[in-house]
């Protein structure tokens, strides 16, 4: 069977197409509070759909705050950061 | 101590004892931006260590806009903070704090926080407790991230209620 090569820009396009998450870590400094605020800033969620994430990283030690694109992923990881939560990229399995 | 907002503009912060007033001082100071675990708490990994190349680039590309937003948002703090408590002035002290600085004393308050929680090791634990002053470093940090955590919840009460 013949080997079909990709070209270097195909397996990148591949590669940033697959889903991924943002994930959020629990961190026992962050205010609940603050942790509701950040997810309502950075992403736009309700205050009820920030405040269940927010519970499952305080009950559960991680939510998946978001799953899309890599590029996106990475700019709401950098905001995440920038508002000093533990944030971090995982590919969707 | 009490914190109420005065007008449109401002919030303002009655009644800050000489000791209160010294941990508002240390808002921006006790930022270790140096120590390594203060560095590794503020800048964390974005890949939980599982991909070297693009943490070396996220370190190239992105902590130094992190790094220049920390030190804005402390910039402002000392701005307001200039001139506190102000001259030979007797207890209590009052500080005005415009509201649209508001977001950035929210901001400096969670890097002084993780800033002491990293600098000397404390867990969840040590949070729960109540704080016993023996006088020591670790109990002194113990009772400026209580403090700041209740400014915190303050000001981000007076945010949500301003939005």
């Amino acid at each position: 069977m013949a080997e079909i090569l990709l070209e270097p820009e195909t397996r990148i396009d591949e590669a940033t197409a697959t889903p991924w998450n943002v994930v959020v870590h629990n961190d026992p400094i962050n205010l609940m509070t603050y942790v509701t605020r950040v997810f309502q800033k950075v992403f736009g969620y309700s205050r009820e759909r920030a405040e269940k994430h927010m519970l499952e990283v305080h009950n559960e030690g991680r939510s998946v705050v978001w799953s899309g694109a890599r590029e996106t992923a990475e700019v709401y990881v950098q905001h995440l950061h920038g508002h000093l939560l533990l944030a971090t990229l995982e590919k969707t399995q | 101590m009490y914190i109420h907002r005065l007008d449109s503009d401002c919030l303002v912060i009655h009644g800050i004892s000489e000791f209160l007033g010294e941990l508002l001082l240390q808002v921006t100071r006790c930022v270790d931006t140096g120590h390594p675990a203060v560095e590794k708490r503020m800048l964390s990994s974005p890949t939980a260590g599982l991909d070297p190349e693009w943490e070396a680039d996220w370190r190239e590309y992105v902590q130094p806009d992190l790094r220049q937003m920390f030190q804005t948002s402390r910039e402002v703090v000392d701005a307001d903070l200039e001139g506190f408590p102000g001259g030979p002035s007797v207890e209590p002290f009052t500080l005005r704090i415009p509201l649209d600085h508001l977001e950035a004393w929210v901001h400096s308050l969670n890097q002084a926080r993780l800033s002491l929680a990293a600098r000397h090791g404390f867990e969840e634990r040590d949070l729960e407790g109540g704080v016993s002053f023996e006088g020591d470093a670790r109990d002194l940090a113990l009772t400026q991230i209580h403090f700041y955590g209740i400014l915190q919840e303050s000001f981000l009460q007076h945010l949500e209620s301003a939005s």
